[in-house]
């Protein structure tokens, strides 16, 4: 159990700042983007542009923590996006079918349990890979629902009134949205440092041994895919009502799946499991915020974009993998 | 008279090859009409009285198989596509039949191929990139199938292309935010396209370019939503914030300009700054109904263009003009639709449920 360090850590606590939870580093990163973007791009550093950069990150930070939960118990969740999609489209399908908001929006929340339970059960107890199995329910998840009940596209309606206004409010000038990630971060980062927490990156640094000590870890590993759906349902909620419309193409086909692995991935949570923190997430996905911001200013086309984006990325890894070589525990199978 | 193994053999041979050389050219001579005035083409004869008319198109047509592949079948796009050509086909007699591939090219391509395989009659495929289905396209011209391309078109030239001129609906649009542009005094506008290097992106990008440097306007961004209306929203929201006095966004798709037209509104821009989009879903329309996006164009995609493929399709199985040969592309007329026009039955299109 390792809480942001690593199993082998104390034996180099040299100069080597290897010790470092990555989000610092990732943190750092951000601080050197954000300055430099301060000093050389005019209407930058305005409240307004500052706040749009945290909005824009919330959806995908949102489920960067869920999908992190999953993963620091050694798990993985690549039905996260087409949870979110599915609840959120569903819930907007109802009300579009004549129900009332609040019912659809329970049956959403409902459908996005069932799903983290499916996930989790097959994953616990069935004792399929998670790969396999979130692959599998991606399809199924989104195929089922696609056949029966959603439309590709379709306007959040005038009647959802909460959809239709939570995207778009904002408390004490900073946006719903905003406030909304903040809350989530803050409980996931607190439950994490709770015996919950420690359980889960328990059986992420070594299930058996998690086991052995009396842990119950099929139930707490069906908790984090449940606990990964509920969040992709809230943080789908939310980017209907920041859209005004949902849209299964952009689920189906989009890159949201790729970029909530990297924002783990960079925010230094193992895919190995037993290690990361919420915080990490946090700076990552506020960091490809940034980046999204930054290129929008300087008008970047796809090409540049796609190329900046893979830089500041490496930039992270790299950093990484020189401040926090790699020891015994991040050589296991499944580390990048 | 005493037949040994080798005759048999050599028999056996023989019969499969007339029957494979059979296979092969059925697809080739398509039509078995061969009334009309080029020898070995279909087609009526110069005169002949209704009943005839009737009679011989029937016998052209009934029992001649169509398939169309989509990309997806829950998009009401592609819904009135396959609803049109099913109404259009089947009331001459046609079998006719539509499957999706969720925009998976390797799933469509082995439905082509399946298709191709089964000998039908002719295609319809609704194509992803101007390159993707390009082999697929040539192969089954080569097994003498008509091939119809919807929407966008391929590298290699189909029997028939019927969809938008892309760029020309750009600049049809472009022109519009020009004139509103500068009935408010301003200048400035931004274009939202999809992927940003796909063909539909780039015609588009390059025809609202074209009439906006015509025009002398100040293009402040061209950046790329991926056809992803939270996207799309979040690029227009930092082009707002970047440019106060942005008089227009134009985009390529109506399904992603949604999320920048919510934006608008929820900055409570609508009027001052106007959302143009391509394409006129009922969304879209619902939109323009409440003033958060300002124009769209038609062009015919919920109705005339199933109509249109269908009426191609019966022409080309009729005419006797081998597969591959009359490579036409037809055009669908373009109708801007705005708060005046988008109650007309004939625009805006919903899903078929």
């Amino acid at each position: 159990m390792t809480n942001g360090t690593s199993v082998g850590e104390p034996k180099r606590r040299t100069l080597r700042p290897a010790h470092l939870d990555q989000g610092l580093i990732v943190a750092a990163l951000l601080v050197v983007v954000l300055l430099v973007a301060t000093v050389f791009l005019s209407e930058f550093a305005t409240t307004k542009n500052l706040l749009n950069v945290a909005r824009s990150a919330s959806t995908l930070g949102i489920l960067g923590i869920g999908m992190a939960i999953v993963v620091i118990a050694r798990g993985l969740d690549l039905s996260v996006v087409v949870v979110m999609g599915v609840t959120s489209a569903f819930a907007v399908e109802y009300v579009l079918r004549g129900g009332s908001e609040t019912t659809a929006l329970m049956w959403a929340g409902g459908l996005a349990l069932l799903f983290g339970l499916i996930n989790g059960m097959l994953v616990a107890y069935v004792e399929i890979p998670a790969l396999f199995v979130t692959l599998a329910t991606t399809l199924l998840f989104q195929g089922i629902f696609r056949l029966a009940y959603l439309q590709e596209l379709a306007s959040v309606p005038a009647q959802a009134t909460f959809m239709r206004q939570l995207g778009g409010g904002e408390v004490l000038g900073v946006p719903n949205p905003v406030w909304i990630f903040a809350l989530i971060a803050v409980a996931a980062g607190w439950l994490l440092t709770r015996n919950l927490g420690r359980y889960l990156y328990a059986i992420g640094d070594n299930p058996e041994a998690a086991r052995l000590s009396g842990l119950p870890v099929r139930p707490l590993t069906v908790f984090t895919y449940v606990a990964s759906a509920v969040l992709a349902f809230g943080g789908g909620v939310m980017l209907v009502s920041v859209a005004g419309s949902y849209n299964m193409r952009a689920v189906a086909a989009g890159t949201l799946l790729y970029d909530v692995v990297a924002v783990v991935v960079i925010g230094g949570v193992s895919l190995a499991g037993g290690r990361g923190s919420v915080f990490g997430v946090v700076c990552a996905a506020l960091l490809i915020g940034l980046i999204g911001n930054v290129m929008t200013i300087l008008d970047f086309d796809t090409i540049q974009q796609s190329l900046a984006k893979a830089f500041i990325v490496l930039v992270a890894i790299v950093l990484d993998s020189v401040l926090h070589p790699r020891d015994e525990e991040t050589a296991r199978v499944g580390e990048l | 008279m005493r037949i040994n193994g080798s005759t048999v053999r050599l028999a056996a041979a023989v019969a499969v090859g007339a029957l494979a050389l059979g296979a092969c050219t059925s697809g080739a001579s398509p039509s078995q009409s061969g009334n009309g005035d080029i020898e070995g083409a279909g087609g009526l004869p110069k005169t002949a009285t209704p009943a005839d008319v009737v009679k011989l198109t029937t016998e052209a047509l009934a029992g001649k198989v169509v398939r169309a592949s989509m990309l997806t079948d829950s998009a009401a796009l592609t819904q009135n596509w396959s609803a049109r050509l099913e109404l259009g086909l089947e009331a001459v007699g046609i079998d006719f039949e539509s499957v999706a591939s969720n925009y998976d090219q390797q799933l469509q391509a082995q439905q082509i191929q399946t298709f191709i395989d089964q000998g039908v009659d002719a295609l319809v495929l609704h194509n992803q990139d101007v390159s993707s289905l390009a082999s697929l396209i040539t192969k089954a011209q080569d097994a003498g199938i008509y091939v119809v391309v919807l929407n966008l078109g391929s590298n290699a030239q189909s029997d028939a292309f019927v969809g938008p001129n892309w760029e020309e609906m750009a600049k049809v649009l472009a022109e519009r935010v020009v004139a509103d542009c500068q009935a408010k005094g301003k200048d400035e506008v931004a274009i939202i396209s999809g992927f940003g290097s796909d063909s539909g992106s780039v015609s588009s990008t390059e025809g609202a370019t074209k009439v906006f440097e015509a025009a002398n306007f100040n293009i402040v961004a061209s950046q790329p939503g991926q056809y992803d209306p939270s996207k799309a929203g979040e690029i227009a929201r930092t082009i707002l914030q970047q440019n106060p006095n942005l008089c227009a966004f134009q985009g390529n798709w109506d399904g992603m300009m949604l999320g920048v037209s919510k934006v608008v509104s929820d900055q409570g821009l609508s009027g001052q700054v106007g959302v143009y989009t391509t394409d006129d879903s009922q969304p879209a329309c619902d939109a323009i109904g409440e003033g958060s996006m300002t124009a769209a164009v038609d062009y015919g995609a919920g109705t005339n263009m199933g109509d249109t493929a269908a009426a191609v399709i019966k022409y080309l199985l009729q005419s006797g003009i081998p597969a591959g040969t009359a490579r036409t592309a037809i055009f669908m007329p373009n109708t801007i639709v705005d708060q005046s026009n988008y109650t007309d039955a004939r625009l805006c299109y919903g899903p078929i449920h």
